[in-house]
């Protein structure tokens, strides 16, 4: 039993600290997933703490043999963000702030990144998330298929396609 | 060949999403081991029963107390009133408007005659512009608008553009019929009035929907109600070009926003902070409050009772204001009863420090407010060691 299973273990008989250890490294991961989905720190700061406070007292309904923190609770948030997304308010008021190109966007623009920057922005939001989960968070495709309610093998291929529509001419085993 | 689109697409995260704000990480932390309860331990059990029989016992002294503040106003109790994990009650009553708009009685569904129409403003957001139009009536009669209606935009040239309808971007949230009232259009820059209704379009602005097919400049809206009749027609500003195979978006008519009375603005005590010079690390900081009344009229805590939000930060020399506290509790009122004006209350206050905080010299902010509203925090030094 390695350590973060024997953390699980603990934090299911209710330790506290066994807890916080297991959610310490996950938070900035966890607001930063919230930000991408919610679009604001304000709003992704609560929801990865509503997140967070479900998750601990959900922690005891674990299942057995449970041996991965993360993209659990990387899903807790996953579904607290898109609860919050689908509240009224947020629907109404909450519309991103169009990104102003800067000096080193301009620079960009020779390397080729400025129209990846666009093609990423043109992606569906479920799509944009996966290539987040993916690349940014280093989640496998099992976890992050876990997180958006794929299997990983539609996560895989999900990601196969979003990539293929990035760069079609890049050799996407390199990039998989 | 360019570098992995793997790094660029992690770089490009990166750049776009940056880091939290400072303190996150501390904030969640501690609102998690602010509910959490330790487990009992073996050599806890006895005690814990005894504790169980004397928390039925205090707590029917405070039913007891709490009928008896009821019947005597300004009852004060004596001593520190306990700290409990009460949940921050965050929702603001909501007190339904006495003057809806209801749809009277009759009321016929709007002609394009009746109607008269005005480009209210654009927004952009996920690669869609976002054009709304507002309506107003005209004429001396009442009607209604509801649903989706036909739209057809037309370039400069008056070329109809074909766009394929599709599902709004961003929803439709009103479905009920809106009434539309002879009077001024809606002003672009405020909440619609009873009587205006408006109606949001959106098109994409970003080519890669459209494998480098060209956009076009829609310069035309035309408006045809699901009644039929004349189109409504407005022109529209010079707006992002839009690309024709990413469809174009129609909302549904929307009318006001429900009118909603803001609830009064309740005085708060003022605070007084006495918390002990330090705590350790994973310790509970037990510190007490002192709320006094500062105005004319006595503060009915049971009645309205507000929230606290507390938080330890460390003391950086380089470091900026804190930003605010949020609600975390609610003050234990139920014992507090009222706090006459010039008295004062002390509360016991429980905070858990997390295990990993590092050592070193915070400052404990503590404030209260009503439901989200929290004014500005009191302060007090305090050092946490391992």
């Amino acid at each position: 039993m390695d350590d973060e299973q024997r953390l699980i273990s603990l934090a299911r008989e209710g330790d506290n600290g066994a807890f916080q250890s297991l959610l310490g490294p996950y938070v900035e991961p966890a607001c930063k997933l919230a930000f991408v989905m919610l679009g604001d720190w304000q709003e992704a700061e609560d929801a990865v703490q509503e997140a967070a406070l479900k998750s601990w007292r959900a922690t005891k309904k674990l299942r057995e043999g449970t041996s991965r923190f993360r993209p659990w609770f990387l899903t807790v948030v996953a579904n607290e963000c898109r609860s919050r997304r689908r509240g009224r308010w947020f629907r109404t008021l909450r519309v991103a702030e169009p990104r102003i190109a800067t000096q080193a966007d301009v620079a960009d623009v020779a390397a080729g990144r400025a129209d990846l920057e666009r093609a990423v922005a043109a992606l569906d939001r479920s799509a944009r998330l996966l290539l987040f989960l993916h690349f940014y968070l280093d989640l496998s495709h099992e976890e992050a298929g876990r997180v958006l309610g794929l299997s990983g093998a539609a996560a895989k291929t999900r990601l196969y396609r979003t990539l293929r529509a990035l760069r079609p001419e890049l050799e996407l085993e390199t990039a998989l | 060949m360019n570098r992995p689109l793997g790094d660029d697409l992690r770089q490009l995260f990166e750049r776009e999403i940056g880091a939290p704000p400072p303190g996150a990480r501390q904030r969640v932390l501690a609102s998690v081991s602010q509910v959490a309860r330790r487990p009992a331990r073996r050599w806890q059990a006895a005690a814990g029963l005894v504790a169980v029989l004397l928390a039925a016992a205090i707590v029917a002294t405070l039913l007891v107390a709490r009928e008896n503040q009821r019947t005597v106003p300004g009852n004060k109790p004596t001593g520190v009133i306990p700290w409990l994990p009460l949940p921050a009650q965050l929702q603001a009553p909501v007190v339904p408007s006495s003057t809806p708009s209801p749809l009277p009685a009759g009321t016929k569904p709007c002609t394009s005659a009746q109607l008269q129409i005005d480009v209210l403003g654009s927004n952009g957001a996920g690669g869609h512009v976002f054009r709304s139009f507002g309506f107003s009536g005209r004429g001396t009669t009442d009607c209604f608008l509801q649903g989706t209606p036909a739209v057809a935009l037309f370039d400069r040239s008056g070329h109809l553009l074909p766009f394929q309808p599709r599902a709004p971007f961003l929803g439709s949230l009103s479905t009920g019929p809106i009434l539309v009232q002879p009077g001024p259009l809606p002003d672009p820059y405020a909440n619609l009035k009873n009587g205006q209704a408006a109606l949001t379009i959106d098109w994409v602005t970003q080519p890669e929907a459209c494998g480098g097919s060209a956009s076009v400049q829609i310069a035309t809206a035309r408006i045809t109600l699901n009644g039929g009749g004349a189109a409504l027609s407005a022109t529209l500003p010079d707006d992002p070009g839009a690309y024709l195979c990413a469809g174009l978006g129609i909302g549904t008519f929307e009318g006001p926003p429900p009118p909603v009375e803001e609830p009064p603005v309740l005085p708060l005590p003022a605070i007084a902070l006495k918390v002990p010079s330090s705590v350790r690390a994973g310790g509970v900081l037990v510190y007490q409050v002192t709320l006094t009344n500062g105005t004319l009229q006595p503060m009915d805590l049971i009645a309205n009772c507000p929230n606290y939000g507390e938080e330890l930060v460390l003391i950086d020399p380089n470091g900026g204001p804190t930003r605010g506290i949020k609600p975390a509790f609610q003050l234990n009122c139920a014992p507090a009863g009222t706090i006459q004006p010039k008295a004062s209350l002390t509360f016991e206050m429980r905070l858990t420090v997390p295990q990993d905080e590092a050592p070193g010299l915070y400052k404990l902010f503590f404030a209260l407010g009503y439901w989200n509203a929290m004014t500005t925090p009191s302060s007090a030094p305090v050092t946490i060691s391992k």
